[in-house]
């Protein structure tokens, strides 16, 4: 049953959901590379994008607006990133402290469990899904749902802006400085604090994009996170810890296998790919493909 | 000249151990001041109390008459207080010039990029770093790094007090040359105060009119150094025996 055909089409559709895993490992990477911790938390705000999404298509803007609405998640999983930063994560760095990754790591656990509980508080454990004006769409000879193409093309998008932002503005050099040498960066005159929350937002407005952009097609339920919050780490584990390019390779890398697994071997076996995938390149390249074995300081 | 940096009875203590026991010290504006003393004598803790990267336990420092004492490290470079450090921090994986453009941004971001491109291409001119541009930071030897790191210091506007850990520690003399040549450009054209501490007793002579010497914590004295080198006291305690 291999035909060419059939096998670009499961390439292509690997493809545009690698986008939106990228975009989750993105901002993992970068809230690690700028404030040095892990964001077990990134699932819930992927939760909180996509929930924003829902209530204000259903109940502001309607099904014709849905890209307004992905806007305004976004903006707000960043206001929410933006504003619990300083309460939550800043008081673990402000002070010298020894470890103090450690414990800013863990209070995003809390925030994971706290996330979680309010979503089961305000809608209940019901499962909803904001609607789109979207029609199926023909990817080449391959029908798809429209909701499915545009979340691929926004999240490129969103990948471009992003890389504009770092690469052309001056909070982009500052972070990118910040990421290197925290300190150098601090007497340079750097207000890393501030920077922290601008990053942290700026990671998890990623995650509550991707969640926006995938709520038709993967539901708005209270922990739809963690399954967003597993395939991120898995990308970042394929593709190295602090390394931007190694999130985008990695998410497409691990699309496309799993999209190939599921189309040429068992589907009922999708999740397991991913995981094939992640062994196979710790016995490799046990630093993940773009990662480094240690850091300059 | 009006006292520029004050600081008084600055104090810093690590568990039972005192590294700053109650520092004053003077720095006029435009001046250019070696720091002096045998090594544990508290004087790159008391850099790092002044310019922000560690709270002091007691004490005061003010900056051109204000209290600056226990304020970021990024308040205070704003305010025109810069430190350079003994191992270059640079940042790797940035280009020279972006390196050159963190800091000037990060302090005035209201003059537009036609000053920072004309003040990095005069700094790259007169640091010998020119032709290296665009290269990655982390390609540049360790006394290139130094200079650029102290380049990257002046590119701050308005900066009125220079603070250099250390700036000669293990580079080569055609480097040192070109960074002594850089500090008193920006001393004269700048009108900017240095305090250097260092061993290099060859350059403290040749730069800094006075030196102040910390000794186990305190300042033991001040002075020109050829005076203070004849000092009793500070040569037991610093040089062991007679400079000279």
């Amino acid at each position: 049953m291999f035909s060419a055909e059939l096998f670009t089409q499961t390439l292509i559709a690997g493809l545009m959901i690698g986008v939106l895993y990228a975009l989750m490992a993105l901002g993992i990477t970068f809230i690690y590379s700028i404030v040095r911790m892990i964001n077990w938390a990134m699932g819930e705000f992927y939760m909180l994008g996509s929930y924003i999404q829902y209530v204000v298509v259903a109940h502001a803007l309607g099904r014709d607006l849905w890209w307004l609405a992905v806007i305004i998640s976004t903006a707000g999983t960043f206001l929410v990133g933006y504003l619990l930063q300083p309460i939550l994560i800043k008081p673990m760095y402000a002070r010298a402290m020894e470890r103090r990754d450690d414990y800013a790591t863990v209070v995003t656990i809390a925030l994971l469990l706290m996330l979680r509980s309010l979503a089961v508080v305000i809608g209940g454990p019901n499962q909803f899904r904001p609607e789109t004006n979207l029609p199926v769409m023909w990817v080449g000879p391959l029908p798809m749902e429209g909701a499915r193409v545009a979340a691929s093309v926004c999240a490129l998008l969103a990948l471009g802006v992003f890389y504009l932002v770092i690469s052309r503005t001056w909070i982009g050099l500052a972070l990118r400085a910040m990421a290197q040498n925290r300190v150098a960066a601090q007497t340079s005159g750097v207000d890393v604090f501030r920077l922290d929350a601008m990053a942290f937002a700026i990671g998890v407005a990623l995650a509550g994009l991707a969640g926006a952009l995938l709520a038709p097609l993967f539901l708005v339920y209270p922990t739809n996170g963690a399954v967003a919050t597993v395939k991120g780490f898995e990308i970042i584990v394929i593709g190295g810890l602090g390394s931007i390019p190694g999130a985008l390779i990695g998410g497409l890398l691990l699309g496309v296998v799993e999209s190939l697994g599921a189309g040429f071997i068992s589907s009922s076996y999708q999740n397991a790919y991913g995981f094939l995938l992640v062994l196979l390149v710790l016995l490799v390249r046990p630093y993940g493909l773009f990662g480094e074995r240690g850091r300059e300081a | 000249m009006a006292d520029l940096l004050v600081t008084e009875g600055l104090t810093k203590r690590y568990g039972g151990l005192v590294a700053n026991d109650g520092v004053a010290m003077q720095l006029a504006a435009g001046e250019i001041r070696g720091l002096i003393g045998p090594n544990g004598a508290g004087k790159t803790t008391f850099v790092n109390v002044v310019t922000g990267i560690e709270r002091p336990d007691g004490g005061e420092v003010m900056l051109g008459g204000a209290p600056i004492t226990g304020l970021g490290a990024h308040e205070i470079a704003e305010r025109g207080l810069v430190r350079s450090f003994q191992v270059a921090r640079v940042f790797g994986n940035l280009t020279v010039h972006e390196n050159l453009m963190v800091p000037y941004f990060a302090c005035d971001r209201t003059q537009g990029t036609a000053g920072a491109l004309a003040r990095a291409s005069e700094l790259l001119k007169l640091s010998t770093l020119e032709p290296l541009t665009h290269d990655l930071a982390k390609s540049l030897s360790g006394g290139q790094r130094m200079l650029l790191q102290a380049c990257a210091g002046f590119m701050i506007p308005d900066v009125r007090v220079h603070v250099l850990d250390e700036p000669f520690a293990g580079i080569n003399p055609v480097v040192k040359d070109t960074l002594i040549d850089l500090i008193l450009h920006e001393n004269r054209t700048h009108g900017a105060a240095f305090l250097i501490v260092s061993h290099e007793m060859e350059i403290i002579r040749r730069i800094c009119p006075r030196v102040t010497v910390m000794i186990a914590g305190r300042v033991a004295a001040e002075g020109p150094l050829d005076e203070i080198a004849r000092r009793e006291d500070v040569i037991t305690a610093y040089l062991g025996r007679s400079f000279q």
